[in-house]
């Protein structure tokens, strides 16, 4: 039986929500980004600011120049958070299987509840009008017979779009629609297909499966072809199912470059800190510590050390994450995380000093929990100030092929 | 946007289970609220903060009401 996924994507999502909430900034082209400070850059920016070139992940000064009125805004997470969530609850009323992709993105399986709703396009003008009612926001949305053609489908028309895809449409129906239109392939990929003649779907479905694999390597070629016979994954998770976690981090831009060793084991520090506290909160410890540095022109170098124990407290993943970094140059970006995570590992030490320490994290984070994060902290990270907010790494890569 | 996290007094109606609020002052100056563009939530710690994005006819103002101690703060002015 055919299946029928949906792909919702929140149209330009943190800058609409600024829109939303400020009606001043409506129809302005608007980026919203950490300031507008050397360093910063572009997070999401409105369909207005795109008019002009403007892209998210640009830097900010950039983008000012090719939109001198632009509208920096600072972001808040919070907000958007909130109204994703809000959204995800909206989804989960027309079906369980809602699998959340990204902060603005999610996929349904709408094919056993479709009919209750008046069919797949019926529903979907329902999820929309709702969204607009209750946010003032607009989303554009993709159904298809799998992940990967329901989030093409939603690529076709933005914002504010509908785009049905049946098994029956495929590949004629997207035979022109360029194969960088394809979740999984980013530009480079792109361009070294279109070198083999390789422009569009109807290009893709027709080259040969062998020469893909020869060109791009077993794995990678083979998932190539399968996007170019429209084959995709169609088991989307219900809402309520956890993925475990992978890894858990904490990245900073510092507000400017430094090479003072006191100043950049501040904000290691009370990463690691952050770390710590996430991982304490959903009960993991890990064993790989990976810590980043980068210099002002975006320069970066990770390293990463496995260690014997598994740990959860935030000062000791800083003095791992310490004895992996050199610091020769002036720094601007700062990052920690753990991986090789184990869910629920609750080990009782033999050393009383280790019971101990594990004590007081409880208490501290018992204090944190009720009166909001860094309440108590340690005396060594109450100079630095981070402003703003960490990036989270996030934990999840995803993938829309069959697995 | 100037940021503030100004504790004020605000005064506002409860109706079908939603905060409205219709006036606040600060610094002295009595702002009436003609539009309530939009409304989120946020935790501190254990405490629940309800946002709200106002605007007077001039200005955009974001307000923050602790429902744990009952206080309101203008947290922003845009």
């Amino acid at each position: 039986m055919e299946k029928t996924i949906l792909h919702l994507d929140m149209n330009a999502f943190f800058a609409s929500v600024e829109q939303a909430a400020n009606p001043s900034l409506v129809g302005k082209p608007i980026a919203v980004g950490g300031g507008i400070q050397k360093g910063s850059v572009v997070a999401a920016c409105s369909y207005e600011a795109k008019a002009f070139g403007v892209t998210n992940a640009m830097s900010t000064w950039e983008a000012r120049k090719l939109c001198p009125h632009l509208i920096v805004v600072i972001g808040d997470m919070t907000k958007y958070v909130y109204i994703s969530k809000i959204i995800t609850k909206m989804m989960v009323d027309y079906t369980d299987l809602v699998e959340v992709f990204s902060i603005d993105e999610a996929f349904m399986d709408i094919t056993g509840t479709k009919e209750r709703f008046g069919g797949e396009k019926s529903l979907a003008l329902d999820i929309k009008r709702r969204i607009k009612e209750r946010f003032n926001l607009t989303c554009s949305i993709g159904i298809g017979p799998n992940k990967l053609i329901a989030k093409l489908a939603g690529e076709l028309q933005k914002p504010d779009g509908l785009v049905i895809l049946k098994e029956k449409d495929l590949p004629d129906k997207i035979k022109d629609v360029p194969v960088g239109k394809f979740c999984g392939v980013g530009k480079k990929t792109e361009e070294y297909l279109r070198l083999l003649g390789v422009k569009n779907i109807s290009d893709l479905n027709r080259y040969p499966r062998e020469k893909l694999v020869k060109r791009f390597g077993m794995a990678y070629g083979e998932h190539l072809w399968q996007m170019g016979q429209c084959r995709g994954d169609t088991s989307v998770l219900p809402y309520f199912h956890e993925t475990p976690a992978k890894s858990m981090g904490h990245s900073y831009t510092l507000p400017k470059s430094t090479s003072d060793i006191e100043e950049i084991d501040g904000y290691l520090l009370r990463l690691a800190e952050q770390v710590g506290r996430r991982l304490r909160r959903e009960n993991y410890k890990g064993s790989v510590i990976c810590a980043s540095i980068g210099t002002g022109d975006y320069q970066t170098s990770s390293h990463q050390k496995k260690i014997k124990d598994y740990i959860d407290d935030g000062y000791q993943i800083f003095k791992v994450a310490k004895s992996l970094l050199t610091i020769t140059d002036k720094i601007r970006f700062v990052s920690v995380s753990v991986s090789g995570l184990l869910h629920n590992l609750d080990q009782i030490s033999l050393f009383d000093q280790q019971e101990s320490q594990k004590k007081v994290l409880a208490a501290v984070d018992k204090v944190n929990d009720r009166f909001g994060e860094f309440t108590i902290e340690r005396a060594a990270i109450m100079k630095t100030v981070l402003q703003g907010k960490t990036g989270m790494v996030a934990p999840k890569s995803y993938s829309l092929l069959s697995s | 946007m100037v940021k503030l996290d100004s504790i004020i007094k605000v005064g506002a109606i409860f109706k079908e289970n939603k905060i409205i609020p219709k006036w606040f002052i600060w610094e002295s100056r009595k702002y009436e609220v003609k539009s309530l563009d939009f409304t989120w939530e946020d935790m501190q710690g254990t405490e629940k903060i309800i946002k709200f994005s106002v605007r007077d006819g001039i200005n955009s103002y974001e307000l923050a009401y602790n429902t744990a101690r009952m206080n309101w703060a203008l947290e922003n002015i845009c």
